[in-house]
């Protein structure tokens, strides 16, 4: 191949071109440096691109399931108390049943306690009326209380639900009717037969005692199962946790920068600019015009 | 030849080098001059007489020399080819240019973009669904809607006013060529009579080589040599300068697909190269596909969100749900003859794609294994899923319940249920004998519906329906009906006044109260608001999606509760939410747009940067043939300088020899 004749302009031309290039290098490598993201637009990666707009959404999303959980665990914590203090006063109201039951027991001490039983029962229907961020607990989805003044349940046994991670739904509440029974086997209407009989018919007393552990079991079995929610949540809560902190890393792979690596770009590209110059100044220089006198 | 003749000679030599010089001096002065190409003189030696005449005497040598030609540097293949590489460039670059806009628009990845306020969009259903009762959750739910669809009618509103200016851009590069051409036209005249009457035009050649050159940047342009040194330039559709009669170009913008056509008669001019080249596949192209996609965008946003929230029917399992592998089995039961009901369990899984429905329908005669039932399904991959189960003999009676957590299901028309869908073969109900139904409020007592069979099948049966309806209905509750004309019509009845609790339940023996028509969902029941079925969204694309004004003026509208369930149940806004989770959904096809773009505008980056570089190499091989270099002119300065001192000194000294013929000679002897 024969040499290509040269002029003076095409050297300024390609000369030009090769600073332009050279100094187009280096503006991005800088733009990258000062916004510290790699992908600034969606050319600069378009498979990046998607991975961290899944990622980002990610992060947005397990945020939500991390907000979800803990207003399960609110739901679950409360009903854990308010059970506990069920437990509690079951034992109490129990204790005092097996004392009017007790043959020493005179009519004035059955009195007493029957009118204990009494407070200790409204106690519970206030316990059964619990209210999270002003919904009753234990009212399902009616947005009313669970119990009426009459002891009557009158929510519904819809269930409560938080999405918690992608495709998992944890229910956080429990149906009064589960614990604390309704209508004829409802806990309000143990303490009223139980109070009954210790005015009227204490021969029958031991029906109510065995009315009251069938109480107290549903209570019991209702703390396991929010216990067991409330586990399952704990450990939701960890695996998210340690999601959140991978896909953060993951979207930091993908978006960010190497600060050092881009440093070290931006340097050697600067250098390699700075050589192109200096070059360039001595090569478009001289011609013969210098040398003829 | 004449005593005096080596006068003559030293004369041409004088002259020409004279020349000669001035040249190199014209293409030292133009040296950066664009367009122009270095000039050469062409000398050539006068030779003696060639036909003998009286009292010649030749003596055989020559008598001197021309300038027989100025030649200009010019190849006129690499003329043709910088055409063509500075169109196609011209072209690229200008759709890079649009790409690069357009990627601006969307400031993806960021946290101002599109992609984050779905998130937290779809987020704001889950705030709604912790705390269903919440005001404040509901008009933050309002709110990021309106701030999603906002940010899309700016995005789409961006790439429109994108397309307006790039209109505006080929108007004026319209008036750009049609200047060009006529400057064209007019050299050529001018060279046709410098070249008739023998004048040097080399300097105008020059002028609309240059002209041409830049006109191949506008347009798509082939040129050929024409008589009297004159140029013709083609392009697309026709020639642009013959002789000395040039055409002009317009835009026509009247219809959508805009055109550039012939100024004369009117006929399309379709550019495929140059800058107008790129503008018209921007205008017509780039820029609508992007606001289409962008209008998907928004209608994926628009169906999914509506399907649950408020316009599913009962009847048909949406295309929201018709991918079940994520949450678990089915669950219904079905009695035949009003015998002991019996649980069918079925494993979740995709039926949505190709296929689903038959493989739907062969899970489920599977799960029920009674030859008794026959189910079929019908729909599915783009369309609403339909599933019957009815018995296999005509006679025997099928009722589906549900069972556990699974209480959706519904029937089809008029009946049970707030919302219902009628399959668009049943929409003529012509020949049927009666349609009736009842409906109460609050638990009051029922009044019956009677509606006269017509029918409702072609354009405007919806409206008539409605109408029908509406007549036919007591006070206080208003029907619904949109779809039909070919797609399943849908009936949504509602309550005035969201308080009211409305019931719809069947009389009478209309087909379309089969019970065996049923829905089966996988515990996930759907959107339904207390009032009826209503749609979240409504708009037919990007530029006008809008939070239903229902909704926006009245949060408490919106459908958070499943069917049948309490007023604080947040069952159909936890379904929304995880819409931001499907792998289909609207997220999806979002980010598949944006990694369109991003993938397209690389691809534009790199074509533009390899044409960029065949555009230099054939510049820098035009501009070796015909750029001055200046080392090349001192050199020519210095050799036609010699000569003139070497023509000068033989002048002399013909004049010496002369001097001593005259004055010296004959003088012998005085």
């Amino acid at each position: 191949m024969s040499i290509m004749r040269t002029t003076q302009s095409t050297v300024g031309v390609r000369v030009f071109r090769n600073l332009q290039s050279s100094l187009g290098k280096l503006l991005n490598e800088q733009e990258r440096l000062s916004s510290g993201k790699q992908i600034n637009r969606p050319s600069d990666s378009p498979s990046g691109m998607v991975t961290a707009l899944r990622l980002r959404s990610g992060v947005e999303r397990n945020e939500q399931f991390l907000r979800n959980i803990s207003d399960g665990f609110g739901w679950l914590g409360l009903a854990d108390t308010t059970l506990q203090s069920a437990s509690a006063s079951m034992e109490r109201a129990r204790t005092l049943l097996l004392q009017g039951m007790n043959a020493s027991s005179g009519p004035t001490e059955r009195a007493a306690i029957a009118a204990e039983l009494g407070v200790i029962r409204d106690g519970l229907m206030e316990l059964a009326n619990t209210r999270y961020l002003d919904r009753a607990i234990f009212a399902g989805n009616t947005g009313g209380a669970a119990y009426d003044a009459a002891g009557n349940f009158i929510g519904d046994n819809g269930a409560v639900e938080r999405n918690v991670a992608p495709g998992v739904r944890v229910t956080v509440n429990l149906s009064g009717e589960q614990v604390f029974g309704a209508g004829a086997t409802g806990i309000y209407q143990f303490f009223n037969d139980a109070i009954d009989n210790l005015e009227n018919d204490p021969t029958a007393l031991s029906g109510d005692l065995a009315n009251f552990d069938i109480a107290s079991d549903r209570i019991l079995s209702g703390l396991a199962e929010v216990g067991a929610r409330y586990r399952r949540l704990e450990v939701l809560k960890d695996r998210t946790d340690v999601t959140q902190i991978n896909i953060k890393q993951n979207l930091s792979d993908v978006e960010d920068i190497d600060i050092a690596r881009t440093i070290l770009d931006v340097q050697l590209r600067e250098n390699s600019y700075q050589a192109a110059l200096s070059a360039t100044a001595r090569v478009i220089q001289p011609s013969l015009v210098d040398f003829l006198s | 030849m004449s005593s005096f003749g080596g006068l003559n000679i030293a004369l041409s030599a004088l002259l020409t080098q004279q020349r000669a010089l001035e040249i190199t001096g014209h293409n030292v002065s133009n040296a950066q001059t664009e367009g122009y190409s270095r000039q050469r003189v062409e000398q050539a030696a006068l030779s003696g007489p060639s036909v003998p005449a009286l009292h010649m005497k030749y003596t055989g040598a020559g008598t001197g020399v021309k300038v027989s030609d100025i030649l200009r540097a010019r190849n006129a293949f690499l003329e043709a080819r910088s055409y063509a590489e500075d169109g196609a460039y011209g072209q690229l670059n200008t759709i890079r240019t649009a790409l690069s806009r357009i990627e601006l628009v969307f400031g993806e990845p960021s946290d101002r973009g599109i992609q984050n306020q779905l998130s937290e969009f779809w987020s704001a259903w889950d705030d709604v669904a912790n705390s269903p009762a919440d005001a404040a959750a509901r008009s933050q739910l309002v709110q990021r809607a309106v701030t999603l669809s906002d940010t899309l009618k700016k995005a789409s509103g961006d790439i429109a006013n994108l397309r307006e200016d790039a209109i505006a851009e080929v108007r004026t590069k319209i008036d750009e060529v049609n200047g060009a051409v006529a400057n064209i036209a007019k050299l050529n005249e001018a060279i046709q009579n410098a070249t008739v009457a023998g004048l040097e035009h080399n300097d105008l050649i020059d002028q609309r080589d240059l002209l041409v050159s830049k006109l191949s940047g506008l347009v798509n342009v082939t040129a050929r040599a024409g008589e009297n040194g004159m140029l013709d330039v083609y392009t697309d559709g026709g020639p642009l300068v013959r002789g000395v009669r040039g055409e002009t170009l317009t835009l026509d913008a009247s219809e959508p697909r805009i055109a550039i056509r012939w100024s004369k008669d009117g006929y399309p001019s379709n550019q495929s190269a140059g800058v107008i080249g790129g503008l018209m596949t921007t205008i017509n192209d780039t820029y609508p596909r992007y606001l289409n996609g962008l209008d998907n965008v928004a209608n994926a946003i628009r169906d999914r969100v509506n399907e649950i929230h408020g316009l599913t029917s009962p009847g048909t399992m949406p295309l929201a749900v018709q991918d079940l592998s994520g949450v678990g089995a089915l669950s219904f039961t079905y009695s035949v003859n009003g015998a002991a009901p019996t649980t069918v369990n079925l494993a979740g899984a995709d039926w949505s794609g190709v296929g689903g429905a038959v493989a739907l329908q062969t899970a489920l005669t599977n799960a029920i294994n009674n030859p008794a039932i026959t189910v079929s399904v019908t729909g599915g991959n783009g369309e609403p899923m339909r599933i019957k189960v009815s018995g296999t003999d005509p006679t025997a009676s099928v009722t589906l319940g549900a069972d556990g957590a699974n209480p959706a299901y519904g029937l089809m028309f008029g009946n049970r249920s707030l919302t219902s869908t009628i399959s668009a073969v049943d929409q003529d109900q012509s020949a049927a004998a009666s349609l009736e139904f009842r409906v109460r409020l609050n638990s009051g007592a029922w009044s019956t519906v009677s509606v006269t069979p017509d029918d409702w099948s072609g354009a405007g049966g919806a409206a008539a329906l409605q109408t029908a309806l509406n007549a036919a209905l007591p006070a206080g509750v208003t029907a619904v009906v949109s779809g039909g004309n070919g797609s399943p019509m849908h009936i949504a009845y509602q309550a005035d006044n969201p308080a009211d609790t409305l019931e719809v339940g069947e009389i009478g023996t209309h087909p379309n109260q089969d019970p065996g028509y049923a829905l089966f969902l996988s515990g996930v029941p759907l959107g339904e608001d207390r009032i009826g079925g209503r749609a979240f969204f409504t708009g037919s694309g990007a530029t006008d999606l809008t939070v239903t004004a229902e909704i926006a003026a009245d949060p408490s509208r919106i459908a958070a509760t499943a069917p049948g369930r309490g007023p604080t149940d947040g069952g159909a806004a936890l379904l929304l939410a995880q819409l931001g989770e499907d792998p289909r959904g609207p997220d999806s096809v979002y980010r598949s747009y944006i990694v369109e773009l991003g993938a397209e505008t690389q691809t534009i980056n790199r074509r533009v940067e390899i044409q960029g570089a065949s555009l230099a190499a054939v510049n820098q091989a035009r501009e070796a043939e015909a750029g001055v270099n200046l080392d090349e002119e001192m050199v020519n300065m210095v050799v036609h300088q010699q000569a003139y001192h070497a023509a000068a000194r033989f002048m002399t000294t013909i004049d010496e020899a002369l001097e001593q013929l005259i004055l010296r000679t004959g003088l012998v002897g005085r």
